[in-house]
């Protein structure tokens, strides 16, 4: 028999985003209040890869190629999603930049995962692009392209399903978002415990290198040794606009951040980085992280050391 | 400089409740009572069906609401936006165009079996009007996320690896699922 407040933990996951997005909820409630927001939750996924994938034609973000040069009304999806990347943009002088779009087409990250349909947007590869040919308008939320561009929002789209799920599981005792290793932690865990999360050492899947214990908190990792180049493997998805490369001091980074959209995009901005300036980066908006080199040693924030789990302690 | 990293907070927040607020979720929250009062035991993929069946009858009337205001948007303000949003963004519209084009896939659920390094997966792949609205794994995500910490062998820390509720930058590609899906997809083809 269960006793009245006796927790319990659900297990729910799909595929999005290229990736398997898992939910696990922890709760003395109903199960159908916890199927109901599951579903909602995975309906944040939907809505928001549905909008910002530009592996998909007739998403909206791509459908701007088609009104290059007039402010156009967009969703309050994409208007939010492009306007933080727009702002990490500034923030990093253009390091982290969303429109390298068709430079990574170019490269051969063009197909969608679940149908392979290959994206081709034959654009001339004429001058060179950058975030300010992008314009907003907060009040009337319209998004105006100067020249044709594809608005790559894989740092941060990702991060904004993980807040707006967040928000559909955050009347539960514990949550657990997991969308391929990019992680909100909410509450705590069945064992009323804060989290522990793993993170990943880079150059073996099955290790972890270390452990972090938090709660209400997202961790996210950025690296380069999941998704190789399909064309060349030294052309990889993380990359610098300015010089279309991906730096080679880091192999991954990992932010933690109160918004899962935060820590993505710090993540694959303190990566872009490498480890000298992407810690910096880190420590100079308050953010904590770490960064890892090919030798597998660890770069963290000075803070980052807080939230490391020590047997000792 | 802690400024700055309230700055990026504040535009988070702002993000998801805009969002919120936009009613994209209100509609599904309204079907979730739907949902509970026709006291549904939740099948997992059945469930995911009806859940798609009702949320697209009520998003209907959520879009157009959208759409009203975007139009309000737009008599108030300047003549020259362009609201790709109507044909676009929003599934519905579209899909009253698409009947009268050809068609790929009948609508419904689908399984599909595939074998990833783990084991055998299968998934529930929905269609509707020819877009795949939900690739949910079924059969196997407890088999899944429990070898994902036992496959840790923790090499690097020791005894602490069996604590871990979840990895930090693991990202699975969907290729595992490939087979899966494309099985699930020649069931569905017409």
């Amino acid at each position: 028999m269960l006793t009245e407040n006796k927790k319990v933990s659900y297990t729910k996951s799909s595929l999005f985003m290229d990736t398997v997005v898992s939910f696990k909820v922890v709760t003395t409630k109903s199960s159908i209040e916890v199927n109901n927001s599951m579903n909602m939750a995975f309906q944040a996924f939907r809505k928001v890869e549905d909008i910002c994938s530009r592996f998909n034609q007739e998403s909206e973000v791509m459908q701007l190629l088609n009104h290059v040069g007039v402010p156009v009304v967009v969703s309050d999806i994409l208007f939010e999603a492009i306007r933080f990347a727009y702002e990490v943009a500034k923030l990093t002088k253009g390091v982290f930049d969303p429109t390298v779009g068709f430079t990574l087409e170019s490269y051969g990250f063009n197909r969608h995962y679940l149908t392979r349909e290959k994206i081709e947007s034959n654009l001339e590869p004429i001058t060179p692009i950058s975030y300010k040919d992008i314009v907003l308008n907060n009040e009337n939320k319209t998004v105006l392209l100067k020249k044709p561009l594809i608005i790559d929002l894989g740092a941060v789209a990702k991060g904004f399903a993980i807040d707006l799920a967040a928000r559909a599981l955050n009347q539960f005792e514990g949550y657990l978002i997991d969308a391929g290793g990019d992680i909100y932690a909410g509450g705590l865990n069945e064992e009323d415990e804060l989290w522990s999360i793993g993170i990943r050492n880079p150059l073996n899947t099955d290790d972890m290198i270390h452990v972090l214990k938090v709660s209400n908190m997202a961790v996210c990792t950025s690296g380069n040794y999941e998704r190789v180049g399909p064309i060349d493997e030294n052309k990889q998805h993380l990359i610098n606009p300015s010089t279309k490369k991906s730096a080679n001091d880091s192999i991954s980074s990992t932010v933690l951040a109160p918004f899962a959209m935060m820590a993505d995009a710090f993540s694959t901005a303190a990566f872009i980085f490498g480890k000298e300036d992407g810690i910096k980066l880190l420590e100079d908006h308050d953010i904590n992280g770490m960064i890892i080199t090919p030798s597998l040693s660890s770069h963290m924030t000075k803070d980052m050391e807080d939230y490391l789990y020590n047997e000792n302690k | 400089m802690a400024k700055m990293n309230k700055k990026m907070i504040s535009l988070c927040s702002a993000a998801v409740g805009a969002v919120y607020m936009s009613g994209y979720f209100v509609t599904q929250s309204s079907a979730s009572t739907l949902d509970q009062t026709a006291g549904q035991i939740p099948t997992q993929p059945n469930d995911n069906q009806s859940q798609t069946k009702i949320d697209s009858q009520k998003s209907n009337v959520a879009q157009n609401n959208d759409h009203e205001s975007k139009n309000l948007t737009i008599t108030t303000g300047q003549k020259t936006n362009v609201i790709i949003h109507k044909k676009h963004h929003s599934s519905q519209g579209s899909q009253v165009v698409k009947q009268h084009t050809s068609s790929i896939y009948k609508d419904g659920t689908y399984y599909g079996v595939g074998m990833n390094r783990i084991g055998s997966v299968q998934v529930a792949v929905t269609i509707k009007n020819d877009r795949i609205t939900n690739v949910e794994i079924v059969n196997c995500h407890t088999h899944y996320s429990e070898s994902y910490i036992r496959h840790l062998p923790s090499q690097v820390i020791a005894r602490q690896s069996a604590n871990v509720d979840v990895v930090s930058g693991a990202t699975k590609s969907t290729e595992d699922f490939q087979n899966a899906v494309e099985q699930a997809l020649q069931k569905a083809r017409i």
